[in-house]
């Protein structure tokens, strides 16, 4: 996380926003509070973005703040669950799922025909962890049963999805973000997903046309 | 909302559970125990709310105390009342000496006296007169402060910022004046916003487009766009125009 990061200065340089205009944003949860990075400086205290998110998080909000009020962007962008409703031949074209993770959460939950939101979330979440490579499908099943039975308690608020594996037994966490793990030496940290960018993500998917 | 909600009424040392109701009035020594849902709650003495409070108005004075987070549409805070959580209102009114533990968030504040937000404060429009704190990061459209008290923010972050020395007003005022000076100041580490205006400022850094620095102002590091005038005996230490 500690690549690529810009100034405060040096966005609002480049974007040509004021301090006004990002102060306003930030109130409206346009942009998350945990992008706000504090780092010491020559000059004291300064504020970093992440590069990539923050200048892309602008463009969006630029274009399409002359068509959409504050409130109805930070809607876009927020990770309230919206209500959607996808059926399965839907996640498998927009490639949110692919077949063999849509096949281990149908073997997981049964037969699904219709997707919420939530369940659009634990298998997209699913399909991250079975491409890294690192996860096995058991694993996978694992994450699953851990998403159902605790996400809702979550609701609204930013998590991480962690797998930890310690003599081939593998655990998952759901830890609200941001937090920093850290484990003993026999543990391996094998895989961590981010809650509001992959809901992000999705949202994005599902934007773009088919 | 339902139409067969009762009214809770307290006083004395009495308590009572929390749950939806139309209007709560408690006072002296009175004790909810419990979440409370409500049109109107009206809450003074020694009363205490042990837990979260969403209503359309809420009244709080004398020392009274949320232990929970509020939900409201307009709140009138006075005397030495505390919010442990956060609040997040469209209006809210605060005089005396009433802290807020969590973060404040608001389409209107107004602050006079000497009330205190430990974390961080957000609205569109800010209004303060006499003495404030905020511990985090002060985030307002419209900043509009009359210092006539110590008056504190670790940041400050807006469109419009304006700060003028108070009318030193009222015996307190008056005493603090008298007994130290440097305390009739806003103090902040950074205040960066469109258009700023400070008297009786002592920050780190302000950076912004236009911006006076006027009377009584020690400032160590100014960046600014558009125009910069320094009056009066501000003081600033070095500047550079971006």
């Amino acid at each position: 996380m500690d690549d690529n990061l810009i100034s405060k200065k040096d966005i609002l340089e480049l974007t040509g926003i004021s301090y006004g205009q990002l102060y306003r944003w930030k109130r409206k949860n346009l942009i998350p509070e945990e992008w706000f990075i504090k780092k010491s400086s020559f000059t004291g205290q300064e504020t970093y973005f992440p590069k990539d998110k923050i200048l892309d998080r602008i463009d969006k909000i630029k274009n399409m703040k002359d068509d959409l009020s504050l409130d109805d962007l930070a809607a876009v962008f927020s990770p309230n669950l919206a209500e959607i409703l996808l059926t399965k031949q839907e996640l498998l074209i927009k490639s949110i799922v692919s077949p063999m993770a849509m096949q281990i959460f149908e073997e997981f939950h049964g037969e699904t025909k219709v997707f919420s939101f939530d369940k659009i979330l634990f298998a997209a979440l699913l399909e991250k962890f079975l491409q890294s490579g690192e996860v096995s499908m058991e694993e996978g099943k694992n994450i699953l049963e851990t998403m159902e039975t605790h996400y809702k308690s979550f609701e609204g608020k930013n998590g991480d999805v962690v797998l930890m594996r310690k003599f081939g037994m593998a655990i998952c966490l759901l830890v609200t973000s941001p937090s920093e793990i850290k484990v003993d030496k026999t543990t391996k940290l094998v895989y961590k997903l981010n809650l509001n960018m992959a809901i992000e993500e999705i949202k994005t998917k599902l934007a773009e046309p088919v | 909302m339902e139409q067969n909600l009762q009214n809770l009424k307290i006083s004395g040392a009495g308590s009572a559970d929390g749950g939806r109701y139309n209007e709560v009035r408690i006072s002296g020594a009175g004790d909810i125990k419990g979440d409370v849902e409500c049109n109107y709650l009206k809450s003074s003495g020694a009363s205490n709310i042990r837990g979260n409070v969403k209503a359309k108005i809420i009244e709080v004075s004398g020392a009274s105390d949320i232990k929970g987070n509020v939900q409201c549409e307009e709140m009138r805070t006075s005397g030495a009342s505390d919010v442990r959580g956060n609040v997040t209102t469209k209006k809210i009114r605060i005089s005396g000496a009433s802290d807020i533990k969590g973060n404040l968030y608001a389409d209107e504040v107004e602050i006079s006296g000497a009330s205190e937000v430990r974390l961080d404060c957000e609205a569109e429009s800010f209004v303060a007169k006499g003495a404030f704190g905020i511990g985090g990061l002060l985030n307002a459209g419209n900043i509009n402060i009359q210092v006539a008290g110590p008056c504190k923010a670790k940041e400050i972050g807006g469109e419009h910022i304006e700060v003028r020395l108070g009318e030193v007003g009222g015996f307190i005022s008056k005493l603090i004046k008298f007994v130290s000076s440097n305390e009739c100041m806003l103090k902040a580490e950074v205040i960066e916003g469109d258009n700023i205006y400070l008297e009786g400022t002592k920050a780190k850094i302000v950076r912004g487009n236009n911006i006076t620095i006027g009377k009584d102002c020690e400032i160590e590091l100014i960046e600014y766009k558009g125009e910069l005038k320094v009056i009066d005996n501000g003081r600033v230490q070095s500047q550079t125009k971006l």
